[in-house]
């Protein structure tokens, strides 16, 4: 897969290290399981994190804690030990990357869209975290998403299609990083609807009116 | 098999572990801790910083014990080098001391758990325990999934036919990396440091250093070339 967009390397870092709230980790681990190149500085990142905990100061440990743990996973074996689900994420086609498939399930051709208008829908994505917001977008080929701005942070990622704005091409496992008052106005790719991963920051609950101002495209 | 490992050695004996604690003047190693509770193999050299190759050659041994025989003596032995090291990591400000256990206990309880996903191919015990126990902390204290890739998806890599040499290529590469972690110049890694320990973003590790948040991309950005370098990437 030809990925020319990668995350900025501060973003990786934040990803690694664990503090990215949940919709931004998910842009991130989807891009990753279509990415080799950034795979590889990911694990480089996490043995830097390996490293760290290796050179770590040793804390005290209470006496009992072991005795806790043994107690915990012996009670595992009366249940069944953890089986890994069979997995079925595939790096091409219209099968959804494994990460984003626990949230949509595996088949981009059966999901419940939401037109929103001119051809363009939406699956708004259900987060344990509130900071911020998560859909899948679908864009009809060769058609433009109304020129918006964001505020905060958007993330992204291309699943299938592409879309070109001034920033550049984008294509499958693509993602694009946006910030602060970016405005852009992405056209689907001709040949092909493009379908997209897209995190935004979640608008905040009491703003409704200044929330709709800012967010002109996707208000719901 | 399970019955038999508690039946020789006796469960109390595997419970009784006596409190880790580095701290202070009479502070031991763990390799004197183990040595004087007689139960495992004092022939095993634990080195604290946990860098020889044959150190991450056991420690891989142990998880791999662990996975297929559900071996409690090894078990034991991976408690004993990382529980301390696992809190000392994370006891950083605004984690408390009983957070900081519970991160730790929840930890090596998925260490158990998820033994049987290591692969010593992709990566050494101590990154692949810094990455549960990461998750761990996310899971316990912000109650959040934690999104990831699956890497052990077969059709993941289309070039991943195992080469014999690759176990050694990825020690190989994880002690160039720590050579590389310990020559970054200071400010760089602070900066490694603090999102590692404190779990925080790059904008709130500008907050905290009270530098502009351009400072802080590019302190990233200069130690990130140094690590790619490392990993043979442009």
């Amino acid at each position: 897969m030809n990925i020319t967009h990668h995350p900025s390397d501060e973003l990786m870092l934040d990803y690694a290290s664990g503090a990215l709230s949940e919709g931004w980790a998910l842009a991130v681990a989807t891009h990753l399981s279509m990415c080799d190149s950034s795979s590889g500085l990911l694990r480089g990142i996490e043995t830097i994190g390996g490293i760290l905990l290796d050179e770590a100061d040793e804390a005290c440990i209470s006496e009992n804690m072991f005795g806790s743990i043994l107690d915990k996973i012996d009670s595992d074996r009366i249940s069944s030990p953890e089986q890994k689900e069979p997995v079925n994420a595939k790096k091409f086609g219209s099968i959804v990357p494994q990460p984003l498939a626990t949230y949509v399930g595996n088949d981009l051709g059966a999901l419940a869209w939401k037109n929103l208008g001119l051809g363009v829908r939406h699956l708004p994505i259900e987060l344990s975290d509130r900071a911020t917001s998560a859909r899948l977008i679908s864009i009809p080929a060769g058609k433009p998403v109304p020129e918006h701005s964001h505020s905060g942070r958007e993330l992204t990622v291309v699943l299938s299609g592409g879309f070109h704005d001034v920033t550049g091409e984008y294509g499958p496992g693509d993602i694009q990083e946006a910030y602060g008052d970016f405005e852009h106005q992405p056209h689907a790719r001709d040949a092909e609807d493009c379908i997209a991963l897209a995190i935004t920051d979640a608008p905040l609950r009491f703003s409704g009116i200044a929330a709709r101002l800012v967010q002109p495209f996707f208000k719901i | 098999m399970y019955t038999d490992i508690l039946t020789s050695t006796g469960s109390t004996s595997i419970n009784a572990l006596s409190a880790i604690c580095a701290e202070g003047d009479n502070a031991v190693t763990s390799e004197q801790r183990i040595e004087s509770s007689g139960q495992i193999d004092a022939r095993i050299p634990m080195v604290k910083s946990g860098n020889s190759s044959s150190d991450t050659e056991h420690l891989n041994e142990l998880l791999k014990k662990v996975a297929v025989s559900q071996d409690k003596e090894a078990f034991k032995e991976l408690f004993t080098h990382f529980a301390p090291r696992i809190k000392g990591f994370f006891q950083g400000q605004g984690s408390s001391s009983d957070k900081a256990d519970e991160v730790v206990q929840e930890a090596m309880v998925n260490v158990w758990r998820k033994s049987h996903l290591f692969d010593p191919m992709k990566a050494k015990a101590s990154t692949w325990i810094f990455t549960i126990a990461r998750n761990a902390r996310i899971d316990l204290l912000r109650k959040e999934n934690r999104p990831e890739p699956d890497f052990t998806d077969p059709s993941f890599f289309t070039d991943s036919e195992p080469q014999p040499d690759e176990i050694y290529e990825r020690d190989n590469e994880a002690q160039r990396l720590q050579v590389v972690l310990a020559q970054l110049p200071e400010e760089q890694s602070k900066v490694l440091r603090l999102a590692f320990f404190e779990q925080k973003a790059h904008a709130e590790i500008a907050e905290e250093l009270e530098l502009p948040l351009g400072t802080v991309k590019s302190r990233i950005r200069l130690a990130f070339k140094r690590l790619r370098k490392e990993l043979g990437e442009n």
